[in-house]
């Protein structure tokens, strides 16, 4: 697993896109901002109220400068007033509660749209090279992160700082020189803030890899029950399991720690504030007789109520921030994936075509009929810079021919099959497809001619019925039961707990390897195609239903070109041209007599494999 | 309930402290207002500088008491949420691997995972809510009521009558929200669920062109889970108005009423009368704590359900032969099935497999061959109990292999699985899986049997750490590494099934004479689609659709056996080439 880190490369570029999405809906956005600096208005009128209704109102009446009747009415009327306010208050603030929700949970909706549909046009290489837990990662942990970042921490940075710096400016308006005094401690508390969201930081590393490591062995563990059960292993497993909890357990407690650490300290600093400011105030007006500074017990209520109130938003806002910077990380990671180059698409486009029930190649008016016949002509490949995996391939497949490609695990028949069906691209030579050079053809139109049985099943966790549609998706119920019957799936498939409606449950299926290869095979005769390719399928298949297969495949392979990539020899025998492949060279090629009169590579592995 | 109850009175020291430190800390925190409103009215008002600077120096003295009695405190609930979760993590991980193989593949490794990880966090994040802020909260009510009806008690009964109903929405929002939390977390399953296969079965996807299908698919179950996770937020999040509502108007009532006692009542003082505004404020802003707690516990209740389905959960029924003082051990490997069927689901008459009988003598060497889905790999697998047969009886070594402790029955029994599995540890590490006291030169001796001495022209050789997903090694090495491990149990029956696919003719040739020629004591039973791989059993059983069609030598199979004969046929016929 890469590194997760802590904070962005590029925070306010990201945070700038990441806003961007906010943009499908301006006018809600703009609504939820208006309403957030009206709440913090009247919030602070509320407090301030303080300072007239005790100045104005109480002291006087205490001192008898206005009559109680005076003093009642005009405490109901401030009360009333307010008591409109904030209810007006209160329902701006639902409203802006549920859009500022609907807003995030929009806007993260879209993301992750985009993320998965950027991810079904990424070439094989990225699959290839990044394994599916951290890209899964990056939909379930990153857009987590995001999804909290853009319900809570926004707005509440956003209202928290305003609010942060209205007060500021009540306690100017209060008194001018306490006012300027807290604007000077001030910033210490914030510098403190700061400090302890870099100790939180260095400690998120360590407790991110150490949740990595126990995911990982835990994932490990349960898919490998069964082993572990027919070994007896379950304690020790068990026992390891607790020592890496233990130290995942000491990194979180430690992380939690530091990210916690902050909040009494920043809280009681706001007392000493106070403090410094009380001593100063009193010391002004009592000790030198400064008259022209109101020190009011109204005002200064005012006062010492707003200073109480800053360490909140202070507080809440460094809680946001550390989310807001998790957030812009896992967001650079997304868009990191979304920004990928995509699977190239041709510029000269010859796109696949059934007309009148025949398949062809259309370019504009540009049309050749699709018959499967495939060359490769001097084609050579590797994965790698340097390396080379394919080399000097050339050979011609006529259309409805079968061939089969023969050799040793990793001489290169695979690789043979990705470059035909452009998962990668060729590094030298070229390869036709009815006369067209693949490079202008389609990748998606190609794939829409070629049938692909491959070595993993990929079934799909819905009804065993709709995993057979999926190779064409117009198709009835019944004729996808006829296509389970053609391979003779349907025997295994009855006994099941619901026959042709079973949910399939993806890898975990009760489905031995062979049935779900034969569904698989099912599948792919639902689409029809002028090139099947067929890559180590029928390996776990025992010969008697290899055989049945076989027949049914020779059904609907009729007149199509077919290539097999054979384990057996007993599959290659029964073909039209047998390709024997060895460190990615063809060795040999020819008919099964052919090869036998030859005595060469290919029958000498006929007479291993032949047990009598 | 009670299980949750358990597992936080074992951080009960730590508890008594975390709440003791509160006390301390929320009785300083009420206390600033007093003084305060001491210093307003004697310090202030009188222009008494000296008042003020000793007032302010206890001020000063308690902040910074406040300050280490909260680290402390802060201190015990980070480990005591963490400690619970680890408890809970360590159980949880043992359930599952107590859970029968059929429980397993009901809910799927994806949601057990996230289970363990993903809904275990929340409950952590909770319970660091709940030993703060759940503990500080009650201990702010009691305190600040305390103070406030002291201080006037008209007044305190108004922010009384406030609280009670404001704590009763939040409940309410609790109870309404919670079921709508759980909805959308079976949705955000459903988005994994997808995205998973997606990713892995890519290749399908782009052979198919599949694309834009993908693409609607998910679409649907993340626009789902988008007006799901809404309508949740949306519910829970109610409370934080509420509680500002509640606050002001409180605030305001305060005003009008308060403004009129400190006329009318010579103690109430405008010092007292600002104290106990800050005093409101104090004690309903706890309630924007609870709120949090509350829609952190809607929350986490539903991932305490996910949990505790899981828990509930019946153990495998084999858990129940461990027995320490079971001696009953497995002599030798001989097998006797009676009238033994398995079904897939509960409904009997959808009957995988049987009825079967038939006998194995010790020291055998078994085939078993059959169509696919046929029921081979069901039928081994009730040996050493990863299933367990819905009627009939089985025996090993003339003992019904229920009355084992089932532990000593695996240990005699050593299976390679069709899916070879290889943890992402050293070779030598996945090899000693089989048994941990063995000598190099045993290890020695079953690779080479197994035909592993590719391990040698390893860099690291024995040592080479193996990765998750087997990328370092091509499926026949992990194949044969497999059986090296199984080889290095000496079990008394060793079961091969179909492990050899992967691996070419003549290898597959060299390990099985290899294994007869060392067999000693041992019952060997391969699986194979292939005759020639079982051609030279003692016997072969060959099953047909869940049910044995013969038992008997490939001599008498290929006179007696139609479905037998016509498999060799098969492979004899693309043999021919004269």
């Amino acid at each position: 697993m890469s590194k997760r880190y802590a904070t962005a490369k590029h925070p306010l570029k990201v945070l700038i896109r990441m806003f961007s999405y906010l943009k499908y809906h301006k006018l809600m956005t703009v609504i939820v901002i208006c309403i957030a600096f009206l709440n913090v208005g009247i919030s602070l009128f509320g407090t301030f109220m303080l300072k007239p209704v005790i100045d104005d109102y109480i002291d006087p009446a205490l001192n008898g400068l206005i009559s109680y009747n005076q003093l009642l009415t005009s405490l109901m009327t401030i009360s009333l007033i307010l008591f409109g306010i904030y209810i007006a208050s209160f329902c701006l603030a639902v409203l802006q509660t549920l859009l500022m929700i609907k807003l995030a949970q929009y806007s993260v909706n879209k993301i992750r749209e985009d993320l998965f549909v950027r991810i079904q046009d990424l070439p094989l290489k990225y699959f290839d090279k990044v394994n599916s837990g951290e890209t899964m990662s990056s939909f379930t942990n990153d857009l987590n992160l995001v999804d909290e970042a853009f319900t809570n921490s926004f707005l509440e940075i956003l209202t928290s700082s305003v609010l942060v710096l209205g007060i500021l400016i009540m306690l100017f308006v209060v008194n001018w020189l306490l006012g300027l005094i807290v604007v000077v401690l001030l910033p210490i508390m914030i510098l403190l803030i700061k400090r302890f969201i870099k100790i939180a930081h260095k400690n998120f590393d360590a407790t991110q890899k150490s949740m990595g490591e126990m995911n990982g062995y835990v994932e490990e563990v349960f898919f490998s029950q069964k082993i572990i059960k027919s070994f007896n292993k379950e304690d020790d497993v068990e026992k390891e399991f607790n020592v890496i909890l233990e130290r995942m357990t000491n990194e979180s407690i430690k992380s939690s720690f530091y990210s916690h650490i902050g909040i009494p300290v920043v809280k009681n600093y706001s007392t000493i504030i106070l403090v410094v400011c009380i001593i100063v105030g009193v010391l002004l007006s009592s000790v030198y007789k400064i008259d022209w500074l109101p020190m009011s017990i109204g005002s200064l209520s005012v006062f010492l109520t707003f200073i109480n109130q800053l360490y909140r938003p202070l507080n809440r806002t460094t809680n946001q921030l550390n989310i807001v910077q998790a957030a812009l990380a896992g967001i650079e990671r997304v868009f990191g994936i979304i920004d990928l180059e995509r699977e190239k698409r041709s510029d000269e486009q010859y796109s696949f075509k059934k007309i009148d029930g025949k398949y062809y190649w259309v370019n504009g008016e540009e049309k050749v009929e699709a018959r499967g016949e495939v060359i490769f002509d001097h084609v050579s490949f590797g994965y790698k810079e340097g390396e080379i995996v394919l080399d000097d391939i050339s050979f011609i497949a006529k259309p409805g021919q079968k061939i089969s490609l023969v050799g040793q695990t990793g001489s290169g028949k695979t690789t043979i099959i990705s470059l035909l069906t452009k998962f990668y691209d060729i590094n030298s030579g070229n390869i036709f497809i009815d006369g067209i050079n693949i490079r202008d053809i389609d990748y998606k139109d190609l794939r829409y001619s070629i049938s692909l049985v491959l070595q993993n099943t990929d079934l799909f966790s819905k009804p065993l019925i709709e995993n057979i549609r999926f190779g064409r998706l117009e198709a009835s119920d019944d004729e996808c039961i006829e296509s389970l019957k053609l391979v003779h799936a349907d025997k295994f498939v009855d006994k099941l707990t619901n026959g042709y409606y079973t949910l399939l449950n993806g890898a975990d299926s009760i489905l031995s390897i062979g049935q779900k290869q034969l569904l698989a095979i099912a599948r792919v005769a639902m689409k029809d195609s002028p090139i099947l390719i067929l890559d180590e399928a029928t390996s776990s298949i025992d010969t008697r239903t290899e055989m049945l297969i076989n027949s049914a495949l020779d059904k609907v392979v009729k007149g199509k070109t077919f290539f097999v990539i054979a384990h057996r020899l007993s599959t290659a025998r029964n073909s039209d041209l047998i390709i024997v492949i060895e460190k990615g060279r063809i060795i040999e090629s020819g008919t099964n007599a052919e090869l036998m009169k030859k005595k060469g590579k290919f029958y000498n592995l006929c007479l291993k494999q032949e047990v009598e | 309930m009670k299980y949750y109850f358990k597992l936080i009175l074992r951080q009960l020291p730590l508890l008594l402290l975390d709440i003791f430190c509160l006390i301390v800390d929320v009785i300083l925190e009420m206390m600033q207002p007093f003084i305060m409103a001491a210093v307003l009215d004697n310090g202030v008002k009188k222009g008494d500088f000296n008042y003020c600077l000793i007032a302010c120096s206890i001020l000063l003295g308690m902040t910074l008491l406040a300050v280490l009695f909260s680290i402390i405190s802060m201190s015990c609930s980070v480990k005591i949420a963490n400690r619970f979760c680890q408890d809970l993590r360590k159980d949880l991980f043992h359930k599952v691997q107590s859970l029968s193989s059929t429980s397993l593949e009901k809910y799927g490794v994806p949601t057990l995972l996230t289970r363990i990880t993903l809904d275990v966090n929340v409950i952590r994040k909770m319970m660091t809510l709940l030993t703060r802020a759940g503990l500080k909260v009650p201990l702010m009510l009691i305190v600040g009521s305390s103070f406030m009806f002291i201080y006037n008690v008209k007044l305190a009964l108004i922010v009384l009558s406030v609280c009670i109903v404001l704590f009763v929405s939040i409940i309410l929002i609790i109870i309404l929200a919670s079921p709508r939390f759980k909805k959308s977390q079976v949705a955000l399953d459903d988005i994994n669920k997808i995205l998973e296969e997606d990713i892995n079965g890519i290749r399908t996807v782009k052979s198919f062109v599949r694309e834009k299908y993908e693409i609607t698919d998910f679409k649907n179950v993340n626009d789902e889970f988008m007006v799901l996770n809404r309508k949740a937020h949306q519910l829970a999040s109610l409370n934080t108005p509420l509680i500002l509502f509640g606050a002001n108007i409180c605030t305001a009532l305060i005003l009008w009423i308060g403004g009129i006692d400190v006329i009318n009542v010579e103690s109430f003082t405008t010092g007292k009368l600002a104290s106990f505004i800050n005093f409101t404020t104090i004690v309903l802003m706890s309630f924007n704590m609870i709120s949090g707690i509350a829609i952190n516990m809607a929350h986490s209740y539903a991932c305490f359900l996910r949990i505790n389905e899981v828990f509930n959960e019946s153990d495998d029924e084999s858990l129940k032969s461990f027995d320490s003082n079971n001696e009953l051990s497995v002599d030798e490997g001989s097998i006797e099935f009676e009238n033994v069927t398995y079904s897939y689901s509960n409904d009997k008459n959808k009957i995988a497999l049987g009825p079967i009988s038939f006998s194995i003598k010790s020291k055998e060497i078994i085939g078993i061959v059959g169509s696919t889905g046929s029921g081979k790999s069901t039928l081994i697998s009730l040996l050493p109990r990863l299933y367990d047969s819905s009627s009939g009886s089985i025996k090993i070594s003339n003992n019904d292999i229920k009355d084992y402790d089932v532990r000593t029955l695996r240990n005699n029994i050593g299976l390679v699985t069709q899916k070879s599995v290889l943890f992402s540890k050293s070779i030598r590490e996945n090899l000693l899986f089989g048994n941990d006291n063995v000598t190099d030169k045993e290890i020695d001796e079953a690779l080479k049997i197994a035909s592993c001495d590719f391990v040698y022209s390893f860099k690291d050789g024995l040592d080479t750490k193996l990765s998750w997903g087997g990328l370092n090694v091509s499926g026949g090495q992990r194949q044969r590494l497999c059986i090296a491990r199984a080889l290095i149990k000496k079990p008394k029956i060793l079961i091969l099934d179909d492990s050899l696919s992967a691996v070419d003719s003549e290898t597959e040739e060299k390990i099985k004479n290899s294994i007869y020629e060392n067999k000693n004591d041992m019952t060997v039973i391969i699986i194979s689609q292939k005759i020639s791989s079982v051609k030279n059993a003692d016997r072969i059983i060959v099953l047909n659709n869940g049910l044995i069609e013969s038992i008997d030598t490939h001599e008498e199979l290929l006179k007696k056996s139609s479905v037998y004969k016509e498999m060799y046929e098969s492979q004899k016929r693309l043999s021919d080439y004269e």
